[in-house]
């Protein structure tokens, strides 16, 4: 595919956040990071399918942790963004950012 | 009960088998249990299971519902439209749309499922929330895992009171407690005097930390101290915060008042919280002091213990001390502490465990109801599913994938169930007003009852997964059905015999469960009605009852509580309206106890730890004849029978039994008590008479006078000529012109006292009743569907057979023999799970046995006749079947 295909909405934000988290880019720090940033409150299921969709385009990655007991043996999977995704995440947000070009003084009005 | 630590293991189990393998899925069960512990640290493991649970279902039916573009190879314009989430959402509302549509097109059928969901969904509801409210929810004081509750343990079994002086041994040898604390076995009354008028309230005696044990404080003033035990020190009370309201009109300036507590001054010292209700209904808390008669010698067991465990200290480690140092005080005291140990069980189970039969049968109940409910749905939609295979044969021609269909039918049935969860839910807000009702008061948190945010989860979960569960089944039969053998003209019956097969087995499968469910309910209503039956031993009819307590101050000597009673009896017995009227010191049925150590005087046990005892009650004359008696030989207790006269006693047939087989107990003496034995003489034998409830057994009784063996507290027994409660203002007025110092509780006719005695058994029956009730008309409903439908695919066959000729008596046959095979079977079924189950309510029975012959062969000819009545509808519609329309039908 010589363009990425474009993301969407929530894909976008779930990349966002991988990228403001780092290394603390796990499952249940992504789903609290977008209730609290973007007000944005989603199941977990939904979330998880998103990372296995992301995932299966080659856009994110992941590696696990050591399992604690806490976690009843299970490992964590900590999730970074691979070369593509950013690719992907700066074409989709550069379409957005190209159609919003003159348009901040509606765009931000106050409300 | 050991404790689980992780999440429950089921729900993992099912969350495992949708979720994908491998780390992936790892890493999911990981974070969830990461984040179980999280909730279990705030709310406790109740909640966090139930959390669980929600999540785990939750996540099962994201994981199952078929990915957006993922396994079928589509054209890439289609496949990225699909992967956009609000294209999915829009089909989705599509669905719904459609759906609702759909069922309101066919407002018969959709009420009727409807309303089958809100039985099965609002009755689940209900039940759950009452056992959330009842058994998950914390105990209302700090850190309750702590508190524990100790009673007597012997080789009979625990659950007898400790002795008090055993108690302070425990308190002072044990580590393992932060406090031990005791508080009385059973509650009192006491006379309130000073400030007002005098009266009855409720009263408890505890030791000193019972208040720090559980970790309340007073609202007001302050706690005992511990110098408040010793012999000679101030007597002080604290008083609850409704007495301090209804008596003070909470004024602070209470504390430090002194009050009279049965004509003792005593200091008022603080005042309990509002939310402070232990035990149940206590007015006034007094300290256990060391002359208390309760607790001054080590033989009277009248205590139990309150503990709160130190941090690091299991209830297992605390019971292996408190047996040591039992072990040690039988050997030091071999007299009165052979077999007797402290047995400690959780604070909470304490509580909530004479609750627990009523709600396991409850729980059973309303889980047939709702699998009951379920399946008739699911018989529905198999049926609906079959009318309009036509409809979805054009949609499937059409284009639609089975895959849309299947999300269609779903959909469908998820709607039906969520509105009638909705409706439920209005059911279940009216139940649990009906449990408040008639559920024992004094149950934990039975006040509190109510739908909560839980609740509404619950039932927006369990309308969910019913829902799919009940639409997967017709929706795979009838997504997968052939086009173009729907579509052709003039299809049979024959090629849908599959689905007619699987409502068959639902049909039977309803008819199993309420089967079970009414032989239940029968074994409870014969039990009750055993109950009902049974002879108190004395005529309850017309008969009213009231409680007098005679306070100190007025009342100082034998002389004048004997004048009292004397002129109280003759009193009432003037007044018109009165046959008879006597006093005994404690109501039969209302209060048992009160035993006292006996032997014949010929016949002196040989060792102490022998004796036996008998019930000992004080009564007037006249008391025999108010409550109707039968005086079987000699005679009654009398008013030459005073306190310089010989002491007498009137015994009744159990202790001849006992003491007197085939001999004359008249003129023999029975001694009482060991320490300072006394004889008395026995002059007259009369009938036994049931002491602490219906399903007692009668227990050797002994009936002195009062004026020989005095009583502060009397109850009043005044036969009447009309109803009981009319001459209610007429017994207070005569204690009243006697004496309006005197209080006057607890009046009651002697029935609705027998009534209050069985209103648990009476709360169990109905509910299971109505339970079974519910069941029985689903299954009713649910045989009736199938035939009908059955009648109706067959419109044509019968028509003509009718036409040629077939009698009526046939065609009747033919349908009647299809539904009577269902319910044959269904019965057959049903009584092996009765037999299967109802040993489960082998403790709430009474007099009945859990396989008793007549309730289960009364209860499958009562389905059955049920049964016949549902076939009879649609049999007879069939036989009026005519050839024309029979043949306009295609």
């Amino acid at each position: 595919m010589a363009t990425p295909a474009f993301l969407g909405q929530f894909e976008q934000m779930v990349l966002l956040s991988l990228l403001q988290l780092g290394d603390e880019a796990h499952a249940i720090s992504i789903r609290r990071h977008l209730a609290e940033r973007a007000n944005h409150r989603i199941t977990r299921g939904a979330l998880y399918r998103t990372l296995d969709r992301l995932d299966a385009k080659g856009y994110v990655d992941w590696e696990t942790d050591e399992p604690t007991p806490e976690r009843g043996g299970y490992a964590r999977r900590r999730f970074h963004v691979t070369k593509n995704g950013l690719a992907a995440l700066r074409a989709s947000q550069k379409a957005i950012d190209q159609l919003r070009r003159g348009l901040d003084a509606v765009l931000r009005k106050p409300s | 009960m050991s404790r689980r630590d992780g999440p429950p293991p089921v729900a993992e189990k099912l969350l495992r088998r949708t979720i994908p393998t491998g780390l992936r899925g790892h890493s999911i069960l990981g974070d969830l249990q990461e984040e179980y512990r999280l909730v279990m640290g705030r709310r406790g493991t109740g909640l966090a299971d139930i959390w669980y649970w929600f999540n785990a279902i939750l996540l099962s039916v994201q994981y199952s519902l078929p990915t957006d573009g993922g396994r079928h190879r589509r054209s890439h314009a289609v496949a990225r439209r699909a992967t956009n989430r609000a294209n999915t959402m829009e089909s989705l509302l599509h669905d719904v749309r459609f759906s609702a549509r759909n069922l309101f097109k066919r407002p018969g059928f959709t009420i009727v499922v409807m309303a089958t969901f809100a039985v099965g969904i609002g009755g689940t509801v209900a039940m759950f929330s009452a056992i959330n409210a009842v058994f998950l929810r914390p105990l209302p004081y700090q850190d309750p895992d702590q508190l524990v509750f100790g009673t007597r343990r012997s080789s009979q079994g625990a659950g007898g009171f400790v002795s008090g002086q055993d108690y302070l041994d425990y308190r002072e040898q044990s580590d393992a407690f932060q406090s031990l604390a005791t508080i009385r076995g059973f509650e009192l009354s006491a006379t309130v005097t000073g400030d007002g008028a005098a009266e009855r309230v409720s009263e408890q005696m505890a030791s000193t930390e019972l208040f720090a044990t559980l970790r309340v404080a007073p609202a007001l003033g302050r706690d005992f101290v511990k110098a408040e035990e010793k012999a000679d020190a101030d007597r002080v009370v604290m008083l609850s915060y409704g007495f301090w309201q209804r008596r003070f009109g909470g004024e602070g300036d209470v504390i430090g008042r002194t009050l009279g507590v049965d004509g003792q001054p005593h200091i008022v010292v603080g005042v309990m919280p509002s939310e402070f209700d232990f035990p149940k209904g206590t007015e006034i808390w007094r300290p256990m002091r060391e002359d208390t008669p309760w607790a001054s010698s080590r033989g009277p067991q009248n205590w139990f213990v309150v503990g709160r465990l130190k941090e690091d200290a299991t209830i297992v480690q605390a019971q292996e001390q408190v047996d040591v140092i039992g072990a040690r005080l039988e050997e030091e005291y071999p007299a009165t502490n052979t077999d007797r140990r402290l047995h400690l069980t959780s604070f909470h189970e304490r509580l909530v465990s004479r609750a627990r039969p009523m709600f396991l049968v409850f729980t059973g109940a309303v889980g047939l109801v709702l699998l009951i409910a379920c399946a008739n749905v699911a018989g529905l939609l198999l049926a609906r599913g079959v009318t309009r295979s036509s409809e979805l044969a054009v949609r499937s021609a059409l284009g639609a994938s089975r895959g849309r269909l299947l999300r269609q039918l779903l959909t469908e049935s998820v709607l039906l169930a969520t509105s009638g969860g909705a409706l439920g839910l209005m059911l279940t807000f009216w139940l649990l007003r009906v449990v408040k009702q008639f559920a024992p008061p004094d149950v934990p948190g039975i006040r509190e009852l109510g739908i909560d945010g839980t609740a509404l989860v619950i039932a927006l979960g369990l309308s969910v997964v019913t829902g799919l569960l009940v639409g997967l089944l017709p929706a795979l039969k009838s997504a997968s059905s052939d086009v173009s053998q729907n579509l052709s003209p003039g299809r049979g019956a024959s090629e849908r015999s599959s689905a007619t097969g699987l409502r068959g087995a639902l049909v039977v499968g309803q008819v199993t469960l309420s089967l079970v469910l009414l032989i239940g309910a029968g074994l409870l209503m014969r039990s009750f009605l055993q109950l009902q039956s049974v002879d108190p031993g004395f005529d309850a009819d017309r008969l009213l009852t009231a409680e007098v307590a005679l306070p100190r101050d007025g009342y100082p000597s034998s002389q004048e509580l004997t004048q009292f009673y004397r002129t109280i009896v003759s009193d009432l017995n003037a007044r018109p309206g009165v046959m008879a009227a006597g006093a005994i010191s404690r109501l039969p049925i209302a209060s048992g106890g009160g035993d006292y150590p006996v032997y014949p005087e010929e016949n002196p046990p040989a060792d102490p730890s022998e004796r036996s005892s008998a019930i000992a009650r004080s009564i007037t004359p006249g008391y025999f004849d108010a409550m109707r008696v039968p005086l079987l030989s000699g005679r009654a207790v009398d008013a030459n029978d005073t306190g310089d006269a010989p002491p007498v006693v009137v015994v009744d047939e159990a202790l001849v039994r006992r003491y007197y087989p085939d001999q004359n107990p008249l003129g023999k003496n029975l001694v009482l008590g060991f320490r300072e034995p006394r004889s008395v003489q026995i002059v007259g034998v009369v009938g036994e008479v049931l002491a602490s409830s219906l399903n007692d057994v009668p227990y050797p009784t002994m009936y002195f006078s009062v004026e020989q063996w005095q009583q502060r507290t009397m109850t009043l027994a005044v036969r009447t000529t009309a109803q009981p409660t009319t001459f209610t203002n007429t017994l207070r007025a005569a204690v009243r012109d006697l004496d309006p110092n005197v209080p006057v509780a607890k009046v009651a006719s002697m029935r609705s006292v027998i009534s209050d005695s069985v209103s648990q058994p009476r709360t169990t029956t109905l509910f299971l009743g109505g339970f079974a009730t519910v069941a029985l008309l689903l299954a009713a409903l649910g045989l009736y569907g199938v035939l009908a439908y059955f009648v109706n695919q067959r419109t044509r066959e019968i028509g003509i057979r009718i036409a040629l000729g077939a009698a009526h008596g046939k065609v009747l046959g033919l349908v009647l023999r299809r539904g009577l095979l269902l319910v044959g079977v269904g019965v057959a079924l049903g009584i092996g799970g009765a037999v299967a189950t109802t040993r489960f309510l082998q403790s709430l029975l009474f007099e009945v046995g859990t396989t008793d012959l007549l309730t289960f062969a009364g209860v499958s000819l009562l389905l059955t006749l049920v049964a016949v009545a549902a076939c009879a509808i649609p049999a007879w519609r069939a036989t009026r079947v005519d050839l024309l329309t029979a043949l306009r039908v295609e």
